[in-house]
């Protein structure tokens, strides 16, 4: 059998799969033991038992379930009404500072809590209430908490990004590095475009009433001074990343602990609290564990039959020239994000796109810098963005889906703009980890 | 059938609990680690391994758990539609994803199982330093598999009517 009619075949099987409503994680799992044994032999399957015993073994992924429980036990701890308490306070007096205040705690709290769902939650409950109160458009509303949350892909400590290191290869260190720049420009566009909009419409961003936020320096100060140690946690995380002196892991391992301590000291700190971030840890964990067996299972059967080989061929032999190919990429990227999750987008094609861009010239830390971005706007883009729903959750009911899918279509536009901007300037991205001491 | 899902429940509750709290323990090693090497310049020859076999063991173990939760990943788009119309439609897709699901379960199953013998047989070390035997962890794979088709056939025996949901201690979760 040719590989195309294969490939074909094998995207039927899984699609089938998935239209059963079978985990990804299963579902790729199955789909390489059907195509295992029928194309070679029933002891193919001892590749797919013993992808998941290598991948028990790795060494990375331990870093997973330890930079997340950091974000839990920092987000039990309440950190995110700290950092919007503290930016509104200093914000407020601007014209739409609410929602300013939003994006630059997303773009805090993206760097102690790299969880998504966690800060768009806790900004749907606090920020939200507060802006349609004050009279906020919707539209402005809704849309920057979408879109803050989703800096948290781009800005470290960025599950995506370890994700994407385990599936190509590539440094932790570096990619993180390379994040942060790409991070604070996006965050720049959305702030100026917030701004943008409260100057030449007022009425739908309206500035804090004064009594909130003159509070004296004092005051404002007493605000950041519970931020100081989370503060301290996250740049100690980073710092000893960017200076090598901590494997990735050891740095996840040791920032759980400042967490905790953090919790401590800032009197946040409760058993229970411990408790359900353990827990949540635990279900997430699980799950990326189990999607890196079933994906690597089906890459690894997919690669023997000569399909790896096969899509690579293809792609490079199209005769649009790197750029174009970068374009098509970037356009499948964007259309797999509507309807699925990036990490079954990245487990999925990185195998097979990544080293296609390497081949080409392109380097991979920069191209993990520019899947994230893709993925800021799989977070938004409907029908299955992840962001409107997890405001969908936490929002009050008078707030309906189409609402927010409305009010986020001016930040796709911006997201995707700073797309532009990141392959235009690769060195927004590589300039910062290009410093690091290797 | 009500109490094979009630059962099943708990024990990948419990089962998904316990392999929680090995993190705390990966931690502890890891600042243990840090603290011996900076401090006594005395890096331990276990330290990198243990803690990398204990999570990858607890997070396959938990396998099961993720699923009593139902929070393992599934495309919406298409399976969302069926689910929202149920019927027999519904059913007939539910018992369909189970034969699927079985498929990779019980490869796990059968062929870990194989590979956790041959590896008690060969009295399989990793090869390192520390040279930890490596049964333990590979026969992980199997229970593993085991504990995850088990809440698959509880979770299906709860979608077909045919037992009640088993009461979950649920808290508001979110997922990266």
């Amino acid at each position: 059998m040719s590989v195309d009619i294969l490939t074909l075949l094998i995207l039927a099987a899984l699609v089938a799969a998935l239209m059963l409503g079978v985990p990804i994680a299963f579902a790729t799992g199955a789909v390489a033991c059907v195509f295992g044994v029928w194309l070679f032999d029933v002891n193919t399957l001892n590749l797919v038992v013993s992808r998941v015993f290598t991948l028990m073994g790795n060494q990375i992924l331990v870093s997973v379930p330890l930079f997340i429980l950091m974000a839990m036990v920092l987000e039990k701890a309440g950190i995110a009404e700290d950092i919007f308490n503290a930016a509104y306070v200093w914000s407020g007096r601007l014209r739409g500072g609410l929602a300013v205040a939003v994006i630059i705690s997303c773009a805090l709290m993206a760097a102690m809590v790299g969880v998504i769902g966690a800060e768009i939650v806790t900004m749907g409950v606090v920020a939200l209430p507060a802006m349609l109160k004050r009279g906020y458009g919707k539209s402005i509303a809704l849309g920057s908490i979408c879109a803050g949350g989703g800096l948290a892909t781009l800005i470290p400590p960025s599950v995506v990004f370890i994700m994407y290191a385990l599936t190509t290869g590539s440094s932790i260190g570096q990619l993180y590095m390379a994040g942060i720049v790409p991070g604070l420009i996006l965050a720049a566009m959305y702030i100026v475009y917030v701004m943008g909009v409260s100057y030449l419409k007022p009425e739908i961003a309206p500035a804090a009433p004064r009594e909130e936020t003159d509070i004296g320096l004092l005051a404002k100060l007493a605000y950041v001074k519970k931020l100081v140690l989370p503060g301290a946690v996250a740049f100690g995380v980073l710092g000893s990343l960017y200076t090598g002196i901590a494997t990735p892991t050891e740095a996840a391992g040791l920032g759980v602990m400042g967490a905790v301590i953090a919790a401590v000291v800032n009197r946040r700190f409760s058993w229970a609290g411990m408790r359900s971030a353990i827990v949540e840890t635990t279900k997430v964990t699980c799950m990326l564990y189990w999607l890196f067996f079933g994906a690597s299972a089906l890459v690894g059967i997919y690669t023997i039959a000569g399909g790896t080989e096969y899509l690579k061929e293809l792609m490079t032999g199209l005769p649009i020239g790197k750029w174009g190919i970068l374009l098509v990429v970037n356009l499948i990227w964007i259309a797999l994000g509507c309807i699925i999750d990036w990490i079954g987008i990245l487990l999925l094609t990185a195998p097979i796109f990544v080293p296609v861009l390497v081949t080409l010239g392109f380097d991979p830390v920069w191209i993990g810098v520019m899947f994230c971005m893709n993925m800021q706007i799989s977070y938004l883009s409907p029908p299955f963005g992840p962001a409107a729903f997890y405001l969908k959750g936490a929002a009050p009911p008078s707030i309906s889906m189409g609402d927010i899918f409305r009010s986020v279509w001016p930040f796709i536009g911006i997201q995707v703009l700073a797309l532009g901007v990141l392959i235009a300037f690769p060195q927004t991205a590589l300039w910062l980890p290009n410093t690091m001491l290797r | 059938m009500r109490h094979f899902v009630y059962w099943i429940g708990r024990t990948n509750e419990w089962v998904g609990r316990a392999a929680g709290l090995l993190i705390v323990a990966v931690v502890l090693i890891i600042v243990k680690e840090v603290v011996f090497r900076g401090a006594f310049n005395a890096p331990s020859l276990w330290a990198d391994e243990s803690m990398t076999y204990l999570a990858g063991m607890a997070y396959a173990l938990g396998g099961g758990y993720t699923l009593l939760h139902r929070k393992h990943v599934l495309v919406d788009l298409a399976y969302g539609p069926i689910a929202k119309r149920g019927g027999s439609l519904k059913r007939s897709v539910d018992i369909a994803g189970f034969v699927v699901f079985s498929i990779y379960c019980l490869t796990l199953v059968y062929f870990g199982w194989d590979m956790a013998v041959t590896s008690v047989q060969q009295a399989e070390g990793s090869g390192t330093l520390w040279n930890p035997p490596l049964w333990p962890v590979k026969l992980t794979i199997p229970l593993a598999g085991l504990l995850l088709f088990m809440q698959a056939l509880a979770n299906l025996l709860v979608d077909l009517g045919l037992a009640p949901a088993p009461a979950l201690h649920e808290r508001a979760g979110v997922t990266p």
